[in-house]
C-alpha cells in the first residue's frame, strides 16, 4: 500500500489498518483548482490536524471525505470501501462518518436530545427510549446532560458545539471530521469544546480536524498537515512541524499565527 | 438565491435521472406548444391580419398609447399621494393621541380588508348618487388607489420605523429634537430608504390595479385594448400584446429602481 | 326592495364569493406546490419554464389574465361557463404567489442544517419530512394567509366577467335601489372586511397550533 507522499508518515505501526485514504484527488470550482493532487492516508485511531491560510482548500478537503463536496479526479477510500457517489450506499457511509461543523448546525426546530436521537431512530430504527438513554449518556459525557430538553437557541455556542459532537457520536462513527469546530466560538468557550475533542482522541477515535488551534495540534495530534493553495505542503509530526518547518510557506504561516 | 444545497452533486445514476427528466419535460413542452399552435392556426388566430396592426396601424398605436399614458399618469399620481398620505398616517399613528392612533389603525385595517375595485365602485356610484356631483373616471381611479395604497404604505413605513435600531430615536431625543422632529429628520427618511424595495413592488401593484379602471369607464390601457379588440375583432392577440406591454413596464420599473438603489449605495457616504 | 331583501341578496352573493375563494385556495395551493417543486428540482428546462411563467404572470394585471382566459382558452378548445373560467384565471394567478411563498419557506431553512442532515446520512425523503417541512411550515403561514386574503379581494374582479359574486350583485342592488346606496355599500364592505379578518384570524390560529405541536 504505497502512497505518493514523500514525507515520512507518522502514526501507528499497523500500516494495513488505514481508515481514510485519498489518492490523486483533484477538484476544480470552474477554473479555480481548489484541490491539487491530494494524497493522504489516515490510520485507524490517528488524529490528523489540517492547518493553513484561508482559501487553502482545507475545508473542502474535509468535506470531500463524506461527499458534501464531490471530486473531479482521484479516489477516496474509507475503511476499505470506495466512497459511493450516491444512493443508499453513500447514506450508509455517511452514517459511519461523523461531521462537526463550524456553525454547529443543530436543527433549530428540535430540542437538543431530539437532535441527537433523530438519526439513530430514522436511519437505524433504534427504539425511542433506547435512543434517548444513549443520547443522555452522550450528553453527560460532553458535560451538558442538563440541557437535553432545551432548544439550540437557548444554549451558548460552546454548549451547542458539544451537543453537535454528541449528535455525531450517536451514530457510533468510525471516524469524525471536524471543520473548524471552534472558529465561531467566543474565546472563553473554545476550551470546553477542545476538552471534549481531546477526550475523544484519547479514547482512540479517528479524527480529521481542520483548525487554527495550534495548542490542540501540539498536544493531541499524531500528524499535522499544512495546506496552501490546494496542496498538502507538509505532513509531519507536531513537534517536527512546529519546531522545524521545512518550507518557507509553512514558516511564514507559523510566524503569522504563533 | 440558489437551492443547490438541497441536493448532493449527482452521481452517475443521478445524472441519468436528470437527463431523462430533462428530455421528458422538453418533449412535453414541445407537445403543448405544438398543440396550441395547431389549434390557434385552425381557428385562424395566427393570421397576420390579426397581429400586424400592432406594428403597422399607426392609429391603433396612437389609440393604445393614449391609454398607456393614462395608466402611467394615474399610477404615478396615485403613488405620490399614497406615499405622502401613508407617511402622514404612519407619523400620526406614532405621535398622536390614542384616539387618533386607533382611528388610523381602523382606517388601515378597513382599506386593507376590502377590494380596491370596491373603492372604485363606491366612488363611481356613490358620488353622483349621494353627493350629486360629477366625478371624472380619472379621479375615481386615483382616489380609490390612494385609499388602498396609503393604508399599505402606512403599514410599510410603520414596520420600517419599528425595524430601526432603538438607539436612533434615543440619540435624536438626547440631542434635543422633539418626537416630531425625530420622525421627520431621522426615523422616516431611514425607514423609507429601507423600504424602497417594498415601495417599488407597491408601485407595480398600483400599475396592475389601474387596469381595473376599465370597469368604471377610465380610458386607460386595458379599456382602450378592450375597445380596439372589439373593433378589430382580435381580442386574443390584443390582450396578449397588452399583457406583454404591462410586463415590460413593470420589469422596467423594477430595473430602474434597482439601478437607483445601487447608485445610492455607491455614492452614499 | 326592502333593505332586508337586499341584505339577503347580497349575503347570498357572498356565498358565491366564498365558494370561488375556497375552491381557488385549494387549486392554487396545489398548483403553487407543483410550481415550487419545478423551481427546486435540478432539471434546468423545468426550472426555467417555471421561472418564466411566474415572472410573467406576477407582472401582469389579474384583469388581463381574466381576459386571456376568457378569450384565449376557447380558441384552443376549452369553453367553460363564467364561474369555472373565473376560478381558472384566479388559480393561474394566485398559484404564482403561493409558489414564491413556498419557495421562500424552503429556502428559509439554514443551509448548514441541511448539510448537517445530509452529513448524517438522511435520505431526501427524511430530509424533507424531518427538517424542511417542519421549519418551512412555521415561516410560511403568515405570508400564505396574506395570499389568501388577497385572493378573497381579487374575486371581486370576476364581477366584470360574468360571475354573480358579491361585488357584482352590490352594483346591481345599488342601481336598482338608489335610495339605499350608502347602506348597501357599507354592508358589502363590512362583509368583505369580516371575511378578511376571519381569514387572518384562522391564519393566526394555524400558526399558533403549528408552533405548539411537533
Amino acid at each position: 500500500m504505497s502512497d505518493a507522499c514523500s514525507v515520512p508518515r507518522m502514526g501507528h505501526d499497523d500500516m494495513s489498518d488505514i481508515m481514510v485514504e485519498l489518492r490523486g484527488v483533484d477538484k476544480w470550482y470552474g477554473d479555480f483548482h481548489v484541490l491539487k493532487n491530494i494524497n493522504l492516508a489516515i490510520d485507524r485511531g490517528q488524529v490528523v490536524v489540517v492547518c493553513g491560510p484561508s482559501g487553502s482548500g482545507k475545508s473542502t478537503l474535509c468535506r470531500t471525505i463524506n461527499r458534501l463536496e464531490s471530486i473531479d479526479q482521484g479516489s477516496i477510500v474509507i475503511d476499505g470501501r470506495v466512497l459511493p457517489s450516491e444512493g443508499r450506499a453513500l447514506r450508509e457511509l455517511r452514517a459511519n462518518v461523523g461531521m462537526v461543523f463550524q456553525s454547529f448546525n443543530l436543527f433549530s426546530h428540535l430540542t437538543v436530545i431530539e437532535n441527537i436521537t433523530l438519526a439513530p431512530r430514522k436511519l437505524r430504527g433504534v427504539a425511542k427510549e433506547q435512543a434517548r438513554q444513549h443520547a443522555l449518556a452522550l450528553l453527560d459525557s460532553v458535560g451538558i446532560a442538563s440541557q437535553a430538553d432545551k432548544y439550540p437557541a437557548q444554549l451558548s455556542g460552546g454548549q451547542q458545539q458539544r451537543a453537535a459532537i454528541a449528535r455525531a457520536l450517536a451514530m457510533r462513527p468510525e471516524v469524525i471530521l471536524f471543520d473548524e469546530p471552534t472558529s465561531a466560538l467566543d474565546p472563553e468557550m473554545v476550551g470546553e469544546v477542545l476538552e471534549v475533542m481531546t477526550k475523544l482522541a484519547e479514547e482512540g477515535m479517528t479524527m480529521l480536524v481542520v483548525t487554527h488551534e495550534m495548542g490542540f495540534a501540539r498536544k493531541v495530534a499524531d500528524r499535522v498537515l499544512f495546506m496552501d493553495e490546494g496542496e498538502i505542503v507538509e505532513d509531519r509530526s507536531p513537534s517536527d512541524f512546529f519546531n522545524q518547518p521545512e518550507t518557507d510557506r509553512a514558516r511564514a504561516f507559523l510566524s503569522r499565527i504563533l | 438565491m440558489k437551492h443547490t444545497h438541497l441536493f448532493d452533486s449527482p452521481g452517475p445514476r443521478g445524472l441519468r435521472l436528470i437527463r431523462m427528466a430533462t428530455a421528458v419535460w422538453v418533449a412535453v413542452l414541445l407537445l403543448i406548444v405544438a398543440y396550441v399552435v395547431w389549434r390557434l392556426d385552425a381557428r385562424g388566430q395566427l393570421a397576420p391580419g390579426k397581429w400586424l396592426p400592432f406594428v403597422t396601424n399607426v392609429k391603433l398605436l396612437k389609440f393604445l398609447g393614449e391609454g398607456l399614458l393614462q395608466t402611467l399618469s394615474a399610477s404615478s399620481v396615485a403613488l405620490v399621494f399614497s406615499l405622502l398620505l401613508g407617511i402622514v398616517l404612519a407619523v400620526g399613528r406614532a405621535l398622536g393621541h390614542r384616539l387618533l392612533s386607533l382611528a388610523i389603525a381602523a382606517y388601515v385595517q378597513v382599506f386593507r380588508g376590502i377590494p380596491v375595485l370596491l373603492n372604485m365602485l363606491f366612488l363611481f356610484l356613490g358620488v353622483p348618487l349621494v353627493l350629486r356631483l360629477n366625478i371624472s373616471a380619472y379621479s375615481v381611479v386615483v382616489i380609490a388607489l390612494v385609499l388602498y395604497n396609503s393604508a399599505v404604505i402606512a403599514e410599510i413605513v410603520r414596520a420600517g420605523i419599528a425595524a430601526l435600531p432603538s438607539g436612533q430615536r434615543s440619540a435624536s431625543l438626547a440631542l434635543g429634537f422633539s418626537e416630531f422632529q425625530t420622525l421627520k429628520y431621522i426615523l422616516v427618511p431611514q425607514a423609507v430608504r429601507l423600504m424602497i424595495p417594498a415601495l417599488v413592488s407597491q408601485f407595480i401593484i398600483i400599475i396592475k390595479d389601474s387596469a381595473l379602471g376599465f370597469i368604471v369607464g377610465f380610458h386607460e390601457l386595458t379599456a382602450k385594448a378592450q375597445n380596439a379588440a372589439l373593433q378589430l375583432s382580435n381580442p386574443l392577440q390584443t390582450y396578449i400584446v397588452i399583457g406583454i406591454v404591462y410586463v415590460a413596464i413593470n420589469l422596467l420599473v423594477a430595473h430602474i429602481s434597482n439601478w437607483i438603489a445601487n447608485r445610492k449605495t455607491n455614492t452614499a457616504g | 326592495m326592502t333593505f332586508s331583501a337586499i341584505t339577503l341578496t347580497v349575503g347570498t352573493a357572498f356565498l358565491t364569493t366564498l365558494s370561488l375563494t375556497l375552491l381557488t385556495i385549494l387549486s392554487s395551493t396545489a398548483l403553487g406546490a407543483l410550481l415550487t417543486i419545478g423551481y427546486i428540482l435540478p432539471v434546468s428546462p423545468l426550472q426555467k419554464t417555471v421561472q418564466v411563467y411566474i415572472h410573467v404572470i406576477r407582472n401582469t394585471p389579474l384583469t388581463i389574465v381574466f381576459f386571456l382566459v376568457v378569450f384565449g382558452l376557447p380558441q384552443v378548445g376549452l369553453i367553460l361557463p363564467f364561474f369555472p373560467f373565473a376560478w381558472l384565471a384566479l388559480t393561474l394567478y394566485t398559484a404564482t404567489f403561493v409558489a414564491e411563498t413556498l419557495r421562500a419557506g424552503v429556502l428559509s431553512v439554514a443551509i448548514g442544517e441541511v448539510e448537517a442532515a445530509r452529513a448524517l446520512g438522511l435520505s431526501w425523503h427524511q430530509l424533507l419530512t424531518s427538517l424542511i417541512l417542519p421549519q418551512a411550515a412555521r415561516s410560511v403561514v403568515p405570508p400564505m394567509t396574506s395570499n389568501y386574503i388577497a385572493l378573497l379581494k381579487n374575486t371581486s374582479i370576476a364581477s366584470a366577467f360574468g360571475v354573480l359574486e358579491a361585488t357584482g350583485v352590490m352594483v346591481e342592488m345599488v342601481n336598482q335601489n338608489s335610495g339605499y346606496v350608502i347602506q348597501i355599500m357599507m354592508l358589502t364592505a363590512a362583509i368583505y372586511l369580516a371575511l378578511s379578518l376571519g381569514i387572518g384570524l384562522l391564519g393566526d390560529l394555524v400558526e399558533r397550533k403549528i408552533r405548539l405541536t411537533r
